[in-house]
């Protein structure tokens, strides 16, 4: 035996904790599981230390059979993107489904060592039709180079309020805004790491979006403080909808909900909100947002659509997103009618609250915008939901 | 932005003028690469161009550059990410407020203020993905359209 001990048996017991800090599981129950596993790691650790013993070298590392090795990985004008690594049949084939789910990089000489790598319970999305979109490497791209600074990139120092009513309207928007963000954010954050990592793409793809999200939650913050208002009143409809969309069943159900509606009626919105800005400031903003936000809608469409070209039993799948959507349209409707978010918007459109019925008629567009570009992407995807979606196509306002 | 007023003279619409704003890309290309890339063909369609007849050219942003600016015709439409069309009036109105602001339009010139309610300029296409480009790229477009304050353009009559 060597002088570097393999000692787990030594090891203290953990103290039994009592605290209700959260936890994904108890020290206890760790350290148990850990102990459970030895016979695998144990063995390589004892393998290990036993040639550090003997002072003697293992080189397997060199061995490049079953390699890649020589794969020319050549960068385009741009720089060497995924897209150019992908050209090769060595990286760039992605299987429909992966049996890897631990972290052992696609490509690399992993076969060999399927026995003994440890599988990650928690990566059970394993098929590529849940995850894949085919402008998933441009979006990343274009992602990573499209970044911007809410600290620095808005003329902070040019906002001035032009009256009380449509600053409380931005606030109210800018609080609500707040809030969507948050979703947005942690329903890919709740996937992620479900992702098998053969699906690295996606993954980083996701992690760009919530980049992008903690962002904009952190612009509409500083919006809503930045004119001298303040944050005002979160909105229970819209809440209900955030839930849905973050316990959707599934990675494709949820993207549908969340990137191809949700944020394809947040793309609205910010588009609506650069054309009623009445500062720079607020222009700088939505238009910003609205370049990150596209992208998330336009991965949303053609992920739904990867998700239904792959489906085995296409019929099935198809009945079982209509029932998702059926019911997903309903609580998005229950944001939509919110008038924490409707009014806000109408002041802004009739220029005061004065005027606020004209600026009705100008929600009743936006509406109508909403629902139609929802069912044109939906269309892309290969969905159809035309007889059946759930949201009136004209706004339900009496006029 | 960085664009300084020239004596250049240019008429609108035409290839040239839409070459030089790819000029002017090219010459302050750090300040478009702050912005990121932008890969999108872009079509302009004016109803009353030179002559009184529909004007269509197609812009093709590459990266941080324009790669081709080039007169088109009806069948080359599905070559377009997007469509914006309009007619000489609302170009002129639009690139007076880039002029007045020095590089930036006023709060209801905008490109997106402009095409948001469809009118008065109609931004289109015949894919929901490539009008999406649209958004994905508008601080770029609208740019682009800014450093038409860096020199004199000519409105022609139809
Ligand atoms: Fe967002
Ligand atoms: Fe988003």
């Amino acid at each position: 035996m060597t002088a570097i001990e393999n000692n787990i048996d030594s090891l203290p017991a953990p103290p039994l904790d009592g605290s209700a800090i959260p936890i994904a599981v108890s020290t206890e129950e760790y350290v148990d599981r850990y102990r459970k596993f030895y016979d695998q790691w144990g063995e390589l650790l004892q393998t290990n230390l036993d040639r550090l013993d003997r002072g003697s070298y293992h080189l397997g590392w060199m061995d490049k059979e079953g390699s890649n090795w020589g794969t020319q990985v050549k960068p385009s004008s741009r720089g060497l993107t995924y897209s150019d690594m992908n050209r090769s049949k060595a990286y760039g084939t992605i299987p429909e489904k992966t049996e890897f789910r631990n972290f052992a990089p696609r490509g690399s000489v992993r076969d060999r060592y399927a026995d003994q790598l440890p599988t990650i319970e928690e990566y059970d999305v394993v098929e590529k039709m849940h995850v894949w979109a085919d402008n998933l490497e441009t979006l990343y791209e274009e992602a990573k180079v499209r970044q911007w600074n809410s600290t620095t990139d808005i003329p902070w120092t040019e906002l001035e309020p032009v009256s009380e009513d449509l600053e409380m309207a931005a606030c109210q928007l800018s609080t609500f805004l707040t809030e969507v963000e948050f979703v947005a954010g942690d329903f890919p954050a709740r996937w992620i790491y479900r992702i098998a990592p053969d699906y690295f793409e996606a993954k980083n793809f996701l992690v760009t979006q919530m980049m992008d999200e903690a962002r904009h939650m952190e612009v509409f913050r500083k919006r809503a403080l930045a004119g001298g208002g303040a944050l005002l009143h979160p909105s229970p409809a819209f809440e209900w909808a955030l839930k849905a969309i973050l316990e959707s069943p599934t990675h494709t159900q949820g993207t549908f909900l969340l990137n191809v509606l949700g944020e394809g009626l947040v793309l609205t919105i910010f588009r609506a909100g650069e054309f009623l800005s009445k500062t720079h400031v607020d222009k700088e903003i939505f238009r910003l947002c609205m370049q990150d936000e596209a992208r998330h809608v336009s991965y949303g469409t053609l992920e739904l659509k990867s998700f239904l070209d792959a489906a085995p039993n296409q019929e099935a799948a198809l009945a079982d997103m209509h029932a998702f959507a059926d019911i997903g349209e309903q609580v998005i409707l229950t944001a939509i009618t919110d008038p924490y978010v409707l009014e806000p918007l109408a002041v802004l459109m009739g220029d005061g609250i004065d005027d606020i019925d004209d600026g009705m008629e100008g929600v009743s567009f936006l509406w109508a915008t909403i629902v139609e570009e929802y069912l044109q992407r939906c269309d892309r995807a290969g969905f159809d939901r035309r007889e059946k979606c759930t949201i009136p196509a004209e706004f339900p306002w009496a006029v | 932005m960085g664009g300084v007023m020239t004596d250049e003279i240019v008429a609108f619409p035409s290839i040239e003028w839409f070459e030089l704003l790819a000029q002017r890309m090219a010459e302050q290309r750090d300040h478009f690469v702050s912005l990121g890339s932008c890969d999108c063909t872009a079509q302009v369609t004016i109803w009353d161009g030179p002559g009184g007849d529909e004007w269509r050219c197609q812009v093709v942003f590459e990266e941080f550059g324009v790669e081709s600016v080039r007169l088109v015709s009806e069948e080359d439409e599905e070559a377009a990410d997007f469509i914006l069309e309009t007619d000489r009036e609302t170009w002129q109105e639009m690139v007076d407020s880039i002029v007045e602001g020095e590089g930036r339009p006023g709060l209801l010139h905008t490109l997106n203020r402009l095409t948001m309610p469809g009118t008065p300029i109609r931004c289109w296409s015949h894919d929901p993905l490539g009008r999406d480009a649209f958004f994905r790229f508008n601080q770029t477009i609208q740019h682009f359209i800014n450093n038409s304050a860096t020199f004199t353009t000519e409105w022609s009559e139809g």
